[in-house]
């Protein structure tokens, strides 16, 4: 599996790590502020990653931390104030949620875990993997919700998102145990019909 | 800590693991390296402070118009007219039988901003919240979609649980505004 697939599949931030929970719970209740925040998200995931994989040689070890929650901050208030000057009706409806972006694990544990650690290219594949992977994640929530919520009203309230959530991570989980390797099947003509079961 | 043992960790300064072990284990705290920290961080937040200045700054004049848009399209949907929520005063709109007033109230947030409608015998038409920074949830019930605001107009309004010094607030700004829209002489 190539290394954005590996970040967007196999360590999909949402359904295999469950990080970043309170965005995907909070702002699913439609595609629209799904899409939004998915975009905020990745804005910074990617930019904080590309920014300290670049300048990781010149940041000490023991302030790392302070150092990587200081650019995420950064991003996160350029997103929140461009939102505002050039999305300002999706900025009414989640810039909470932009805002608190900044204490989103996802995008401190992808920073420690992998920008911190790698080159700039691999840094970048593996933010956008991620970004991707938890965007997927939250479009599908978001998806669910606003589709059931026509005819159930529960699907939009916040006890509707855990359940639907719920769900799809049993999906997720059920999908990634399947084993997905191409096996053809044996076709019936080459088969011999001389089996003892149906002899008799 | 440099030079310690642990029994049950592997130290060892080499193999595919010393790159983590690196990170993951500050090294020795000298004056040196604590002067290093501290610079990277100071340069760090300095560029990330001054980025940020001039981006709000480039930003402001569009996010004020975006507001200030927002809110005349409120006060549309308040009175049925056009008021320029740009417009400096608290008199907003002022004819015969609609009187328009902006005020300011104190909520749980810090101060919030409303607007009142009034026909001429003081008799409330609406109000809105334009703007607020009360606790988002319990901010809610300033949405007009909420209708809380709406039951102004019966004249019976309830504090909302959970919310009360947020609904007091606005109660007793709503209380002051209407008054004051009363004593507003316009019109014939």
């Amino acid at each position: 599996m190539s290394a954005f697939g590996e970040a967007a599949l196999r360590r999909n931030p949402a359904w295999v790590q469950l990080l970043g929970l309170c965005p995907l719970l909070a702002v699913s209740n439609t595609v629209a502020n799904a899409a939004g925040l998915a975009v905020a998200s990745a804005v910074v995931l990617t930019g904080s990653a590309f920014f300290i994989a670049s300048v990781r040689r010149w940041i000490p070890a023991d302030v790392r931390l302070p150092c990587f929650v200081l650019v995420i901050a950064t991003f996160t208030t350029l997103v929140h104030l461009a939102m505002e000057a050039y999305a300002f009706e999706l900025h009414q409806r989640i810039a909470l949620f932009v805002q608190i972006v900044v204490t989103n694990c996802m995008i401190l544990g992808q920073v420690e875990r992998v920008a911190a650690k790698v080159r700039v290219g691999r840094a970048l594949v593996d933010a956008l993997g991620a970004s991707a992977g938890f965007a997927a994640a939250i479009l599908a929530v978001g998806a669910v919700r606003e589709v059931i919520a026509v005819g159930f009203p529960l699907a939009a309230m916040p006890a509707g998102a855990f359940v639907i959530a719920g769900l799809l991570l049993a999906l997720a989980n059920a999908l990634a145990a399947r084993d997905w390797r191409f096996v053809p099947r044996r076709s019936s003509a080459r088969r011999s019909p001389e089996t003892p079961l149906e002899r008799q | 800590m440099r030079g310690h043992h642990h029994p049950l960790l592997n130290q060892s300064r080499s193999g595919p693991w010393a790159a983590h072990r690196r990170l993951v284990s500050p090294p020795q705290l000298t004056i040196r390296s604590f002067a290093a920290s501290c610079s990277v961080l100071l340069l760090l937040g300095a560029g990330a402070g001054g980025l940020l200045a001039w981006f709000a700054a480039a930003t402001q004049e569009k996010a004020r118009a975006n507001r200030q848009a927002a809110q005349t399209r409120v006060l549309r949907e308040l009175a049925g007219v056009d008021v320029d929520a740009a417009a400096p005063g608290d008199v907003l709109y002022c004819a015969n039988d609609l009187v328009i007033l902006r005020g300011v109230g104190r909520g749980y947030g810090g101060p919030f901003q409303l607007a009142v409608a009034t026909d001429d015998s003081g008799a409330l038409l609406g109000v809105r919240v334009l703007e607020h920074r009360e606790t988002p949830g319990f901010g809610d019930i300033l949405a007009p979609e909420a209708e809380w605001l709406g039951s102004f107009q019966g004249g019976e309004v309830d504090a909302v649980t959970g919310a009360t010094v947020t609904s007091t607030a606005v109660i007793n700004a709503v209380a002051r505004l209407a008054e004051r829209a009363r004593a507003e002489a316009c019109g014939p």
